[in-house]
């Protein structure tokens, strides 16, 4: 106890469980006081043993000999103990302990063998060991998943930022890779990217650990999506988990097979990004069942992420792919615009074009050819040879030129017509250059690659024909200027300046300073000194710079937007002027309405002079973009030579304009590239703050603030479903629809987002899907009446797994057309929002993932402490215990121990007072035996309770020996006494004995309210017992010291005993021999050495088997009774024995077995006794000799005898006279008495003498008992007596010999004719049961005593007490020689009887072999007058009673005694008997009204009265419905005849008829049904049963051989005792109802059934007419 | 008429049984002894011979298996009459060649009754 509360508080201390096994362990040696110990685990990955010691001496372990030994043990859960043999030489203990997950042995070891203390001291470590264990295994469980599941966690958060740090592709994938590798252990794993164009996966990431290092690497492998586990993963979609890789080898394709080279698990999951699949990340691992479904779920929320990171990555190395080539382009193009405004030389040009188009594009070779429509000149050409100048021309056929537009074949071969192609073209690029509308010249490249030229190439190409168009236009100017022979000088001043001017154009300078700069070019130029450059900008046309005007004048301007559609209905055909308009004065008013052009302020309005400019005149040139379009204008005005413009000034103009033109389009490029990158830089800082900042409305806000600041946009907003947003909702947020709610604006504050501004529109995109565009909100009232005013709005709808979950809104103030890249940008920024959304959610997950596991681990953490707690508690509690089981123990001064058990408790159960109440048995009262907190010190021996052992609260606990706790004593009226009006709380527990009655009561009490609890209920209860196991042992202990000294001299005196009842044992004749309960002989005396010729020393402590074996078979039947003793003792008495007799040697000897029983008939051995009885049989075997001897001699003078009085009997000698013939007959029936004598005599010394053989052979019993009731019969029907047989058709054959059962059954069926009354009756039963043929043989004869019956078999044995017997001629063999014959046939015979009534005689014989053993057959109705009859007695003289129930004393019959005549009617009523003898003189009222009142109540009429009474008044007693009338003084005889058939009526039926074939079957019905019938061949005979019997029923035939039925009817109705009963007569006809009725008999008693009938039907009427005789 | 031999060493049993079979009307010769009794039934030529078994000069069985030596008398039917009824002797009587065993005492009439089912058998009445 001591030590395994010290091993549990040490073990409870232990927060390791090595440490913990290692402290157990070394406190069990310690404890047990070993030299060696150890755990030795059976299964326990990596740890087989721990070992402490040698603690002492030098004893050796040799763990893996204790392994080998373990693992054999039989029953390795049972504790073992080792003997000092097998292993070491040592003693072992061995006890077997199971861990949280592995089982294994303690094994101690030392020099002495262990006890079983031992064993229970070590079990009970182990169990403590166990438990703790358990304990701190599932603590450790619990603080593992935390740890595992907070590390997840932080992997998946750290994971976005990993992952999104970098933009380069492969560093992306390698970092996801790596990532995944802190997440989920794998030892391989790659990612496949899908490329959608080739519908193919490619390996594009690997990363495996040293242990697989020979996996193949697959980098840039493509697989099909039909193939391999990555098709199916890309296919399905769906993630793949096979945690045996070889089992499911099926799933696993040809491509595979590599995986099966190593790995046992497999781990896949595509990635998806906005609903797209971007590639598949699998893992594999070289253990089976590496992976879970845990992992699963963290792959999957992994490949979002890397989905989402890959994505990123291509987008920005597409678009800095992309962009890098745009800024080449344009580089290219600045270059040759700079030739084409250098230089006129036109090859020089188009060389220069030829070089950038074929650098930018890297084709193989090209070539520019000039055209005049009709014909084709190769300008320029690059990479042909000379030799292919022929194939070019024709190449160059007019039909391949007259294309008239961008031609481009991305694979000849595709082509039939190959041959038309210049030499080794493989791709081919045609651009038409046009001037004028007609084509001019056309541009070729050509590369040996197919599909070399992207759409930037095309495109670039395409910028190089408008730069081509317009050197070529300018050479044709030039060239017809030169060929007018005009402005030579000026042309090279002009082309001074425009190489200036292209100077100017640089793409890092603002547009209105290029333009500035340009306008003063024009100004200087033109001879123009005003110049104003415009620039369309959507749907308005902007000022940007002018020359000649006011500079403050030129501010104002540029703040007038104009409307462009009105601008540009300006450049009417009727205005125009080579490419530029001139709208003279007259028109401008109504051309120009109320546009705002400037014009200088004029002093008067001038007439115009002809050919000369007006102030009022416009000339405007449109600024045409590459494509045609117009991108701005520029107007002059106020020329310096006054004069109207003429085609020259306009072709000047136009010049410029063109110039002018390419700074505004490459301006526009320029900012194009500008926004992109801005929107690329965008993107990456969304996708950066996306991955990694987690906080949606962050996120968000960053969203919209950087769509106003980077993307040009003056106000942004973001709506979200309200799923993902709630959390941010407050009810102030107005909500824009149902479910969409303003989560984060820039340019707005949320609460000015109204339903009527936004829902309609945000609704629309939502449930399209598709972005909205909004070109003029000001046309809407609804946008004006907005917060603010909106010009135009582009909404896109963020989209997750092709699901609105919001809007993107962005809003400018002026209206127009958003570009289709604006849009996509828009759009593309609102899937970066969709995904931050979705992230946000998963993030949210996580978080309350990770939040609801804090909970639980929280939660676990209390319970294992509070666990902790309980357990700390119950192990003070068991230190209380252990205390007062210590105390208790400790001394046998009780009233010490019960202060010092009691202070303990108090103190544990934080009572302020405490008493133990114990009872005196001397004098039944209680007693305070010890007290705490009491005024009153407690005197030695107890003080006196004032208060009964039933009353108040301890009382109660004291009487129902149940524990109780009242919280409060004012509310408990049992608490009224015995307790203080101080007190509150009570508990009280009863001290209960060991048979389990009250010895007294615990109690403990507090002032306070509600102190005691649960758990110190139980304290104190154990307590409880603890004390009254102190209290019974001190009980217990004075008793045994009393009867110590008792037992002792009685254990002399039964020593003494002993020895005399040895020496009486030693000293008898007979051998005696006493067997234990298990066989084994431990007495054997003297006598049995002798006898048996065993020696006592070979006998004793041998199993009696073995003695009794040598015998042979003779000892068979004795072994068998000695087992079946054993094995069911309860079925025999105490007088049972066994009479044995065996031959050992030449001598015999005799066998008494007798079971020893214990009181309570448990058998506890045998006592054998040996007789030499070779004497005793030698002179049996001398009689027997002398009886055969005597007999022959005396038959042969019988035979004379016999012989002669035969021969003068039958006249041999002359006639004899009447009296010589009686006088010989005399002398032969007795010379035949002589004979059957002497005959058994024979037999029966044959059959002792084991001379009789028995023939056994299959017999049929139906022969032998037809044989013997033909034998039978003539004397039977002499003493008109009936023999029948009921005879079952099947019965089986048995073993036996013929003569010998026919000799047996003609006995017994002797017996029964003999001792059967005349008219008696004799059946014979044949049936089966349990396998043997039984023959019952019952008669209705004088009966056998009880007392007698067991006699009856014993040799000359007769009845000697009954007269009836002595009429009867018998030796008295003839039952011993049937039972000796019917045990040699194996059988066995048995007797059924009742005084009086009759008899059955039952044999059984055993079955012939091969017959079937199926019960046959039933057994004969048992006799008969076991059924209690009650008879009343009405009688008020108490001696005449007696003497009455003494005349009619009969075993069955009760007797009721009633003194008066009410309290016969009231026993009459209450116990309904079968009879009552009326007295006529009684106390209160006469015997005649008795019986009146008796007949009257329907109750009582029916029970028969017979009258005996001294006055003579019969006629009256009968007609009142007395039965019969008898006067006193009593004749017994008389009495007993006329009573004793009444009380036997019930069920007696008598029938009368002489038909056999009727008779039989309806005797045997009827037994059946338990009915008693007599039976009658004769009328007279009929009469006389029924006067006998008083039967129920009377069956009559209609016919007898004296006299018929209705005579028969006749004389029963005569006799009054007989006249009341009825009759069934069974008739041919209605003839003999007829003749009755005419008799007068109408009394209803006589049945008719008429002829022919069943049996079943005739049984059917009597059964229901018995049963319904209540009435009759 | 019938012939039978009558073996039978006592007087009072011999005519007894003498008397019984004339009295029956059969032809009967007495023999006191076995050997005698050998003797005249090689002479006489008896339809049926009854013998006592206990005799003196030569026993009942003595006497049948001497019968059955003879081929003249060899074909005797042999019926013995004893006292001695035990299984045993009945047993020798029959193995040394007797067709009947008939037990002492006996009366006349059930002598009678005997012989005539016995001559029936063998197909002498």
């Amino acid at each position: 106890m001591k030590g395994l509360q010290a091993l549990s508080t040490r073990l409870l201390a232990i927060s390791s469980v090595e440490s913990l096994w290692e402290t157990a362990l070394e406190e069990v040696v310690q404890w047990c006081a070993a030299d060696v110990g150890a755990w030795i685990w059976a299964d326990r990955p990596g740890v087989s043993t721990t070992t402490v010691g040698p603690v002492r001496g030098a004893v050796p372990f040799d763990s893996a000999a204790w392994e080998a030994a373990l693992a054999q043990l039989d029953d390795p859960q049972s504790a073992q103990l080792w003997p000092a043999a097998p292993l070491d030489g040592y003693f072992a203990l061995s006890v077997p302990v199971a861990a949280e997950a592995w089982n294994g042995w303690l094994v101690l070891v030392r020099p002495t063998p262990f006890t079983a203390d031992d064993v229970e001291r070590a079990g009970g470590a182990v169990a403590l060991a166990q438990l703790a264990a358990a304990g701190l295994a599932r603590y450790e469980c619990v603080d593992q998943a935390r740890a595992n599941q907070v590390q997840e966690l932080e992997t998946v958060q750290q994971m976005g930022r990993v992952i999104g740090e970098s933009l380069n592709l492969e560093t992306t994938l390698d970092a996801i890779l790596e990532a995944l590798a802190g997440l989920i252990p794998y030892d391989a794993g790659e990612i496949t990217l899908f490329d959608a164009g080739q519908g193919m996966l490619r390996g594009q990431a690997y990363r495996s650990n040293a242990a697989v290092h020979n996996a193949t690497q697959i980098k840039g492998t493509a697989y099909r999506l039909d193939e391999g586990l990555s098709g199916w993963l890309a296919r399905s979609r769906r993630p793949l988990l096979i945690t045996d890789v070889l089992a499911e080898a099926s799933a696993i394709e040809p491509k595979d097979e590599t995986l099966k080279l190593w790995a046992r698990s497999f781990l896949g999951v595509p990635m998806m990004a906005h609903g797209e699949l971007v590639g598949t990340l699998e893992i594999a691992g070289a253990k089976q069942g590496q992976f879970t479904e845990h992992h699963q779920k963290l792959a999957e929320i992994f490949a979002g992420q890397a989905a989402i990171a890959i994505e990123n990555a291509r987008l920005y190395s597409q678009t800095d792919a992309e962009l890098r080539r745009r800024l080449e382009a344009l580089e290219a193009l600045q270059r040759i615009t700079r030739d084409i405004t250098a230089t006129i030389n036109l090859d020089y040009i188009l060389n220069g074009v030829l070089e950038e188009a074929i650098r930018f594009s890297e084709a193989t070779a090209g070539l520019i050819a000039l055209s005049d429509g009709e014909s084709f000149e190769l300008r320029a050409r690059r990479g042909y040879a000379d030799a292919d100048l022929g194939t070019l021309e024709r190449s160059l056929a007019p039909e391949f030129l007259a294309h008239q537009a961008t031609m481009y074949i991305p694979d000849t071969q595709q082509l039939s017509a190959a041959g038309t192609f210049p030499p080794g073209a493989r791709a081919l690029l045609v651009e038409p250059v046009f001037y004028e509308e007609r084509l001019a010249a056309a541009i070729l490249v050509q590369s040996d690659h197919p599909a070399a030229f992207t759409p930037i190439i095309l495109e670039f190409i395409a910028g190089l024909a408008v730069q081509t168009s317009i050197a070529v236009g300018n050479t044709r100017r030039y060239q017809e200027q030169l060929e007018r022979g005009e402005l030579m000088h000026k042309r090279a001043e002009q082309m001074a300046l425009l190489l200036e001017v292209s100077r100017t154009m640089r793409s890092d300078r603002p547009l209105e300073e290029t333009l500035l700069d340009i306008a003063y070019a024009v100004q200087e130029g033109t001879g123009f000194n005003i110049v104003l450059i415009s620039v369309v900008e959507g749907v308005t046309v902007r000022r940007v710079a002018g020359a000649g005007i006011p500079l403050t004048r030129l501010e104002q301007m540029k703040q007038i937007r104009q409307p462009w559609p009105r601008i540009e209905a300006l450049f009417q055909e009727r205005f125009q002027m080579g490419r530029c308009y001139y709208i003279p004065a007259e028109y401008s008013d109504s051309v120009l309405g109320g546009l705002d052009v400037f014009l200088p302020e004029a002093e008067e309005i001038l007439e115009r002079q002809p050919g000369m400019w007006h102030p009022k005149d416009s000339f405007i040139t449109p600024l045409y973009g590459s494509h045609g379009e117009i991108v701005g204008m520029m107007s002059v005005d106020d020329p310096l030579d006054r004069r109207a413009p003429t085609p020259l000034t306009a072709e000047v103009i136009e010049v410029f304009a063109a110039q002018v033109a390419l700074a505004v389009e490459n301006n526009h490029l320029v900012e194009d590239l500008r926004r992109q990158l801005n929107t690329l830089r965008l993107f990456n800082e969304l996708s950066r703050s996306i991955t990694t900042k987690l906080d949606l409305p962050l996120v968000l806000n960053t969203v919209v603030q950087s769509v106003t600041n980077l993307l040009g946009y003056d106000y942004a907003t973001i709506f979200l479903q309200d799923k993902f947003g709630a959390a941010q909702t407050t009810s102030q947020t107005p909500s824009v629809s149902q479910h969409f709610l303003p989560l984060a604006s820039s340019g707005y504050t949320l609460d000015l987002i109204d339903e009527i501004t936004f829902g309609q529109r945000v609704g629309r995109v939502v449930q399209t899907g598709m972005p909205l565009v909004i070109e003029d909100a000001t046309a809407n009232p609804r946008y004006k009446s907005g917060p603010v005013s909106i010009g135009s709005s582009l909404m896109v709808p963020l989209m997750v797994e092709g699901r609105s979950v919001g809007v993107l809104v962005a809003d400018r103030k002026i209206t127009g057309d958003f570009t289709p890249t604006e849009v996509a940008t828009l759009t593309a920024l609102a899937d970066q929002v969709a995904v931050a959304v979705e992230n946000a959610r998963l993030f949210e997950e996580v978080t309350r993932f990770n939040e609801e596991l804090e909970l639980r681990v929280d939660e676990r953490t209390r319970e294992l402490a509070e666990a902790l707690e309980g357990l700390r508690l119950q192990r003070d509690r068991s230190g209380v215990l252990y205390q007062i089981a210590s105390e208790l123990v400790a001394s046998l001064d009780m009233d010490r121990v019960l202060s010092q058990a009691l202070s303990l408790l108090q103190r544990a159960a934080k009572a302020s007072r405490s008493a133990v109440i114990l009872l005196d048995n001397n004098n039944g009262q209680l007693y305070y035996r010890a007290a705490i907190g009491h005024t009153e010190p407690i005197p030695p021996g107890g003080r006196l309770a004032p208060f009964s052992r039933q009353d108040g609260v301890i009382g109660w606990v004291f009487t129902h020996k149940k524990a109780l706790i009242i919280p409060n004593a004012l509310e408990d009226k049992r608490c009224a006494v015995g307790i203080d009006s101080a007190i509150r709380s009570v508990l009280a527990a009863p001290i209960v004995g060991g048979a389990g009655e009250s010895l007294g009561v615990i109690l403990l009490q507090s002032s306070a309210e509600n102190v005691f609890d649960e758990p110190e209920l139980r304290l104190v209860e154990a307590a409880a017992v603890q004390l009254g196991n102190a209290l019974n042992n001190a009980e217990l202990y004075r008793l045994i010291r009393e009867q110590a000294e008792r037992v002792g001299s009685m254990l002399r005196a039964q020593q003494i005993e002993a020895a005399k009842n040895q020496a009486i044992l030693e000293g008898i004749a007979d051998g005696v021999m006493v067997a234990d309960e298990s066989g084994k002989v431990i007495l054997f005396n003297a006598a049995a050495e002798r006898i048996l010729s065993i020696a006592r020393e070979q006998a004793l402590g041998r199993p009696q088997d073995g003695i009794l074996g040598l015998y042979g078979s003779a000892a068979r039947e004795w072994l068998a009774q000695i087992d079946q003793w054993r094995q069911n003792p309860s079925a025999y008495g105490a007088e049972e024995f066994l009479v044995h007799r065996m031959e050992v040697g030449r001598r015999f000897v005799s066998v008494h077995l007798s079971p020893v029983m214990s009181p309570s008939q448990e058998f506890i051995g045998v006592v054998s006794v040996f007789r030499d009885i070779t004497s005793e049989v030698e002179a049996d075997r001398a009689k027997s000799d002398f009886v055969s001897t005597v007999s022959h001699e005396l038959r042969t003078p019988m035979t004379s005898i016999v012989g002669y009085v035969d021969l003068v009997l039958m006249g041999a000698t002359g006639p004899l006279s009447d009296m010589q013939r009686d006088f010989l007959k005399r002398v032969k029936t007795n010379a035949d008495r002589l004979t059957t004598l002497v005959n058994d005599l024979l037999d029966i010394s044959r059959i002792e003498t084991g001379r009789v053989v028995l023939q056994l052979a299959p017999v049929a019993i139906e022969e032998i008992v037809q044989q013997v009731v033909d034998l039978v019969q003539p004397k039977v029907e002499e003493k008109e007596q009936h023999l029948y047989t009921v005879l079952p058709p099947d019965l089986p054959r048995v073993y036996g010999d013929r003569d010998r059962l026919s000799q047996i059954l003609t006995n017994i069926v002797g017996n029964a004719y003999k001792y059967t009354p005349v008219g008696g009756e004799i059946a014979i039963h044949a049936y089966v049961r349990e396998a043997r043929l039984l023959v019952a043989v019952s008669d209705t004869g004088i009966g056998i005593a009880p007392e007698n019956q067991k006699k009856l078999f014993s040799r000359f044995y007769r009845v000697e007490d009954d007269p009836a017997v002595y009429e009867v001629s018998g030796t008295g063999l003839g039952l011993a020689i049937s039972l000796s014959l019917i045990q040699m046939h194996g059988g066995s015979i048995s007797l059924d009887s009742v005084l009086g009534k009759g008899s059955t005689f039952t044999f059984s014989v055993p079955l012939a072999e091969g017959e079937p053993t199926v019960d046959v057959g039933a057994p004969p109705p048992r006799i008969a007058g076991e059924a209690q009859v009650t008879v009343l007695v009405v009688e008020d003289d108490r001696e005449s009673a007696d003497l009455l129930k003494l005349m009619l004393h009969r075993d069955d019959v009760e007797f009721l005694t009633a003194n008066s005549g009410d309290q016969a009617l009231r026993i009459a009523r209450e116990k309904h008997p079968d009879l009552i003898t009326l007295d006529i003189r009684l106390p209160d009222l006469d015997g005649f009204e008795v019986l009146q009142l008796l007949k009257r109540d329907v109750e009582t009429a029916d029970i028969p009265v017979v009258i005996v009474s001294v006055s003579q008044d019969r006629q009256r007693g009968l007609r009142l419905g007395a039965v019969e009338y008898l006067v006193k003084p009593l004749d017994e005889q008389r009495l007993r005849e006329v009573i004793l058939p009444l009380l036997d009526r019930q069920g007696t039926i008598v029938v009368a008829g002489h038909d056999r074939r009727l008779l039989d079957p309806l005797r045997a019905a009827l037994h059946t049904r338990g009915m008693d019938v007599r039976t009658a061949r004769r009328g007279e005979r009929a009469l006389d049963l029924v006067r006998d019997v008083h039967p129920v029923l009377v069956v009559l035939d209609q016919q007898l051989p004296d006299m018929d039925g209705y005579q028969i009817v006749e004389h029963l109705r005569q006799d009054v005792s007989t006249a009341s009963i009825p009759v069934m007569l069974l008739t041919d006809g209605a003839a003999h109802k007829k003749r009755l009725e005419d008799k007068g008999d109408g009394t209803g008693l006589v049945h008719f059934v008429t002829k022919p009938f069943s049996i079943e039907e005739l049984v059917g009427n009597i059964t229901s007419l018995v049963q319904g005789n209540g009435v009759l | 008429m019938v012939k039978i031999l009558v073996a039978e060493d006592e007087r009072d049993i011999r005519e007894l049984i003498a008397f019984t079979l004339r009295f029956a009307g059969f032809e009967v010769e007495l023999a006191s002894n076995g050997a005698e009794a050998v003797e005249k039934a090689a002479d006489m030529i008896p339809d049926l011979i009854l013998m006592d078994v206990r005799m003196p000069r030569m026993t009942g069985y003595q006497a049948c298996e001497a019968l059955k030596e003879n081929p003249t008398t060899k074909a005797m039917p042999v019926v013995f009459l004893s006292a001695k009824g035990q299984e045993s002797e009945i047993q020798e009587g029959l193995e040394v060649g007797a067709m009947e065993y008939i037990l002492k005492p006996f009366a006349p009439d059930e002598l009678t009754a005997q012989v005539h089912r016995i001559l029936k058998e063998i197909g002498k009445a």
